[in-house]
C-alpha cells in the first residue's frame, strides 16, 4: 500500500531531538545541507555520517524507518551516479570503449554525489519531518520567515498551506490507490503501450485525483472557516516555542559540526573533489 | 460447478516486516451463478482485501481463486480479461468518474475490452437502463450530477462490461432509503436478466436480509460461519459479540418472543414478520 | 473558565437558530433547473433542545445547513443566529461571533481535520479565537476526554477510523465551547459502530452538558430521541412536531421518500393486513408489548 511509504511522516516518541525547538531544527537542517556541500573529501562524509547516526540514535528512531524514506529517491540516486560515471572528465582514465570514457574522477564524483544525496535526505528527514510535527515545523518556518512580512509576504498563509499539504499526503495517497484500483477493475492498463499511450492512461487517474483533492480542499476550507479561521490575525498557539538550554547546545553543536567539516577538508586523502 | 470459488486463500500485508498484517487466513468459499451473496464482518475482518481477491487486483499468498474452474492468477496476461468478467464496484465509486460526458465515462470499461463502436453504444444504453439513468443524462458531464446520480453512473460503468460476477462494497453507502432501494433493485434486475452472481459487502443488515440468498460472516480474517439470512441472523449473540448488528426485524422478533408471542426463529425481513404475526393474530387473508 | 453550564430549561428558552420564511435557489447555467432548493422554510431551535432535521437526499436539508453556517445567504427571508439576523454586510467580527457559538460537524470525517496530530487539530479552533496557551491546553484535554479519545491525543488522524475521526472533529468544535452544534449528516459515512459512538456523544452533550443540537440526517432512528423533528421534502418543511406526532403520519413520510422507525412500520403493515393498532410506536419494547397484549387477547 502506498501509504506505507514513510517519506517524511512524524515518528511519535520522546527524545531530545523531538523536544528541540523547531526553529533550532530548521537551523540545524540548513547548516547541515550547506556543510554537506562544503565537504571535499571522504573524511568529511565519514564524519557527517557518524554525526547523523548519533543524532538518529538520540532521536530513538530505528534506522530502518529513516532508510525507508530513501526508497522514493532511489531512482534519482542511480540516475545521478550514472551521469557522473559516464560524463565526468578528469585525468585518470580507467576504461575506454568506443565513445564511452570512464574516469576515476567520475567514479569518485558519483560516490560523493550519492553519499551527499543519501545523507541529505536522511538528515533533513530526521530533523524536519520525523521528529517535528508539521504544525511545529510550520510554526518554526513562520517565525523564521516573519521578517518577510515587512515586504508584504503572507508568511502565515504560506505556512498554513504547507502544513495542510503535508497533512493530506496520506489521504491523497489513499485516494490514488483507490482510483487506480477502480480503473484497473474497469480494464485500464498502465504498463502497456508506448510513452503516449502510457500518458493517456494516466488521465483516468489524474482527473479523479484532482477532483478528489479539490473536494477535500473545499470541504476543509468550509470546516476551517466554521472554526473561526481567518488567517494569522489574532491567532495564538497551544504550544509556545521557547528556546531552552538544550537548544543553545544544539546551536553550538551545529557550529562545531561545520568547523569540523572544514578542518577535515584539509586532511590528506586519496581523492579531493 | 460454482461460478467463483476461493480455496484456502491467505494474504498478508507487508509480510516479514514489523508491520505485517494478516488480512485473510484460509478463506474458502463459493459463489453460485445467479445467487446474491452477502459478506459481513467487523471492521478489520478482511472484507476489503477479500473483495480485491475476487477480480485479481490482489494475488493470494497461497490458495487459489477459481472462475468457472480456472485459476485466475495462473496467467498474469489473463488478468485484464478476468477483471472484465468479475466486476468490482468499491465504496463511494463516484470518485472514479473522469470523462467529459456520462456516456463516455460508462464506455470506458467496454473500450478497454476493445469492443466495436456499435457494441459500446449498445452496452452503454443497456447499463444506463439497468441503473435508471435517463437518456438525457448521457450527454451531461458526470461532475454536474448529484451524489446519487454519480453513484449510478459509476455502477453503470461496471455493468457495461457485462460481468458474470459483480462484487460491490457497500453499494448503498450514504444513500437515503429510496436511493438504496433503487441501487439494489437495479442489481437484482441485472441478475434476473443476465444470470450473473452478485456479491455484496455491507454493514446494512436490513439490505442483507432483504436481498441475499446466502450470507458469509468474516471474523478476524477467517470465515466464522455462513448460511441463509435466517440461519445467520438467528445467531444474534455471536454476531453482536463480533461488533455486528442484526436487522431491526430480529430485534422486534426477540422482544415479541420474550413476551410470549411464538414468532419463528430467524425471521429477518419486515414483510415476513408482518405476515407471520397476521397469522398469529388471526387476520384473514386480504 | 472551562465549565460547561447546563442550559436552564425555562419556559422562554432563547431561540439559538431560526429560519424565517427562507428561500434559496442555486445559480446554474441551466435556467430550467431554477427550482428553489429551499422554499419558504421556517424553523426554530431553542436552547437546550435536540432537534432533528430529516429529509431525503435532495430535500433541501443540506442547503439549509449551508445557510445556517453562513456559506450561503438566503435569497429571501431571514436567518437569525442568537437573535441576530445574518446578512451579507455583516462585519467579520460578527461572523466570527456567530461561528463561535454555533459549531458544525460535517459529513466527511477526513476533510475536517487540519492538523497532523490529533491534539493539535482540537487546538485549532481555540487558537483561532486567540485563547491563551495554557487555557487551550486544558480545553483540548477536556474536549478529548468528553469524546473518549484522550489516549489518541498524539496520534496522526489518518490512522483513525471514520468514527474516531468524527469524534475528533466533535472535540475540535467542543474546544471552542459553542452553545449549539449542528451535525450536518455527520453519521452518513460511518459504519454502524461509528454511528453509534457519535450518537452516544451527541446525546450526552445535549442531556448532560446542555448543548443545543441540530442533527441533519436521513436516519430515522436518530430522530426517535429528538425533542422535535422537522421533515423536509422538495425544499419545504412538510411535517414538524414531536417524534410521536411526526411518525404517526406514515403516508406523508412515504411522500418524502422516508420510512418510519421499524416498530411503527410493522404496526402500519399489520394494520393493512387487518389490525387496528394506534401509531406510532417508537420503541421496540413498546411495540412488542402492544402486539403481545393483542396476541394474548386473542388466545
Amino acid at each position: 500500500m502506498l501509504k506505507d511509504i514513510t517519506l517524511g511522516q512524524y515518528y511519535p516518541t520522546e527524545s531530545a531531538v523531538h523536544r528541540a525547538d523547531p526553529r533550532v531544527k530548521l537551523l540545524l537542517a540548513t547548516v547541515y545541507i550547506v556543510a554537506l556541500f562544503l565537504i571535499k573529501n571522504i573524511w568529511g562524509f565519514v564524519f557527517a555520517a557518524a554525526a547523523l547516526l548519533a543524532c538518529i540514535r538520540l532521536a530513538r528512531i530505528p534506522i530502518s524507518t529513516i532508510l525507508r524514506g530513501l526508497k522514493a529517491v532511489l531512482f534519482i540516486l542511480v540516475f545521478t551516479a550514472v551521469i557522473n560515471i559516464f560524463w565526468t572528465k578528469g585525468e585518470h582514465l580507467l576504461v575506454s570503449w568506443k565513445f564511452i570514457n570512464i574516469y576515476l574522477e567520475g567514479i569518485y564524483t558519483a560516490i560523493f554525489m550519492a553519499l551527499r544525496i543519501v545523507l541529505l535526505i536522511m538528515g533533513t528527514g530526521l530533523f524536519l519531518t520525523y521528529t517535528t510535527t508539521p504544525i511545529m515545523l510550520t510554526n518554526g518556518l513562520e517565525y523564521v520567515l516573519s521578517p518577510l512580512k515587512v515586504f508584504g509576504v503572507q508568511v502565515h498563509e504560506f505556512a498554513m498551506m504547507m502544513s495542510t499539504a503535508l497533512r493530506f499526503i496520506p489521504s491523497l495517497m489513499e485516494d490514488t490507490d483507490r482510483i487506480m484500483d477502480a480503473q484497473k477493475a474497469r480494464g485500464a492498463s498502465f504498463s502497456s503501450g508506448g510513452l503516449i499511450a502510457k500518458a493517456k492512461a494516466l488521465i483516468p487517474i489524474l482527473i479523479p485525483l484532482f477532483v478528489c483533492a479539490f473536494k477535500r480542499a473545499d470541504d476543509l476550507s468550509v470546516a476551517m472557516e466554521c472554526r473561526c479561521y481567518r488567517g494569522g490575525k489574532g491567532r495564538t498557539k497551544m504550544t509556545v516555542m521557547k528556546f531552552r538550554t538544550a537548544d543553545w547546545l544544539w546551536t553550538v553543536g551545529a557550529a562545531l559540526f561545520v568547523a569540523c567539516i572544514l578542518l577535515l577538508n584539509a586532511v590528506p586523502s586519496g581523492f579531493v573533489l | 460447478m460454482a461460478k467463483l470459488e476461493l480455496k484456502d486463500v491467505c494474504y498478508s500485508y507487508s509480510p516479514g516486516t514489523p508491520f505485517e498484517k494478516k488480512a485473510l487466513q484460509n478463506i474458502s468459499l463459493s459463489i453460485e451463478a445467479g445467487s446474491i451473496t452477502g459478506i459481513i464482518g467487523h471492521t478489520g475482518s478482511g472484507k476489503s482485501t477479500l473483495v480485491r481477491m475476487f477480480n485479481g487486483l490482489l494475488t493470494p499468498d497461497s490458495g487459489t481463486v477459481l472462475l468457472d474452474g480456472t485459476d485466475i492468477n495462473a496467467d498474469k496476461k489473463n488478468l485484464s480479461s478476468v477483471m472484465c468478467r468479475v466486476g468490482l464496484v468499491m465504496q463511494y465509486p463516484e470518485y472514479q468518474l473522469f470523462d467529459e460526458t456520462v456516456e463516455k465515462d460508462i464506455s470506458f470499461g467496454p473500450k478497454n475490452m476493445k469492443l466495436s463502436d456499435e457494441e459500446i453504444v449498445e452496452r452503454v444504453r443497456e447499463a444506463a437502463d439497468f441503473t435508471g439513468i435517463p437518456s438525457e443524462m448521457l450527454s451531461r458531464s458526470p461532475f454536474d450530477l448529484s451524489g446519487g446520480q454519480k453513484r449510478r453512473v459509476a455502477i453503470a460503468g461496471v455493468l457495461a462490461m457485462r460481468p458474470e460476477v459483480i462484487v460491490l462494497d457497500e453499494p448503498a453507502a450514504g444513500l437515503d432509503p429510496m436511493g438504496r432501494k433503487e441501487i439494489l433493485g437495479g442489481l437484482v434486475n441485472y441478475r434476473d436478466r443476465t444470470g450473473a452472481a452478485i456479491v455484496i459487502v455491507s454493514h446494512n443488515m436490513e439490505d442483507m436480509a432483504n436481498y441475499c440468498d446466502k450470507i458469509i460472516v468474516l471474523k478476524e480474517s477467517r470465515e466464522a460461519f455462513a448460511g441463509t439470512p435466517e440461519e445467520v441472523f438467528a445467531r444474534r449473540a455471536e454476531l453482536e459479540e463480533n461488533g455486528l448488528d442484526v436487522p431491526d426485524t430480529i430485534k422486534l422478533a426477540d422482544e415479541l418472543r420474550a413476551r410470549g408471542v411464538p414468532v419463528s426463529m430467524g425471521i429477518c425481513t419486515p414483510h415476513a414478520l408482518a405476515k407471520e404475526l397476521s397469522l398469529l393474530l388471526g387476520y384473514s387473508d386480504k | 473558565m472551562t465549565q460547561y453550564e447546563p442550559a436552564k430549561m425555562g419556559e422562554e428558552c432563547p431561540v439559538i437558530i431560526e429560519a424565517r420564511n427562507v428561500s434559496f435557489t442555486y445559480e446554474g447555467e441551466d435556467e430550467s433547473r431554477a427550482l428553489p432548493a429551499v422554499n419558504g422554510v421556517s424553523l426554530a431551535v431553542r436552547e437546550g433542545e435536540y432537534v432533528c432535521l430529516l429529509g431525503r437526499n435532495g430535500s433541501g436539508k443540506s442547503t439549509l445547513a449551508k445557510l445556517f453556517n453562513l456559506i450561503f445567504t438566503p435569497d429571501s427571508g431571514e436567518i437569525l443566529i442568537n437573535g441576530k439576523s445574518v446578512s451579507e454586510d455583516m462585519t467579520d467580527d460578527e461572523l466570527f461571533e456567530i461561528r463561535r457559538t454555533v459549531g458544525m460537524v460535517f459529513q466527511n470525517p477526513d476533510n475536517q481535520l487540519v492538523a497532523t496530530v490529533v491534539e493539535e487539530d482540537v487546538a485549532f479552533g481555540p487558537e483561532n479565537l486567540g485563547i491563551p496557551s495554557a487555557e487551550i491546553r486544558s480545553r483540548v484535554d477536556e474536549a478529548l476526554s468528553l469524546v473518549g479519545m484522550s489516549e489518541y491525543a498524539k496520534t496522526a488522524p489518518h490512522m483513525l477510523s471514520g468514527g474516531q475521526k468524527q469524534r475528533i472533529a466533535i472535540a475540535g468544535v467542543l474546544a471552542m465551547m459553542p452553545r449549539c452544534i449542528i451535525f450536518d449528516e455527520a453519521t452518513a459515512m460511518l459504519d454502524p459502530g461509528g454511528r453509534h459512538d457519535v450518537m452516544e456523544i451527541l446525546h450526552r452533550l445535549n442531556k448532560e452538558r446542555g448543548i443545543t443540537v441540530l442533527n441533519i440526517t436521513h436516519h430515522m432512528d436518530e430522530a426517535i430521541s429528538a425533542d422535535r423533528i422537522y421533515v423536509m421534502n422538495e425544499g419545504r418543511v412538510m411535517l414538524s412536531g414531536t417524534p410521536k406526532e411526526v411518525f404517526r403520519d406514515i403516508e406523508a413520510l412515504r411522500t418524502a421518500a422516508l420510512e418510519a422507525p421499524a416498530g411503527t412500520e410493522l404496526l402500519y403493515e399489520l394494520n393493512r393486513l387487518g389490525g387496528d393498532f394506534s401509531l406510532p410506536c417508537l420503541d421496540f419494547a413498546e411495540c412488542a408489548e402492544i402486539i403481545a397484549n393483542k396476541y394474548k387477547e386473542k388466545n
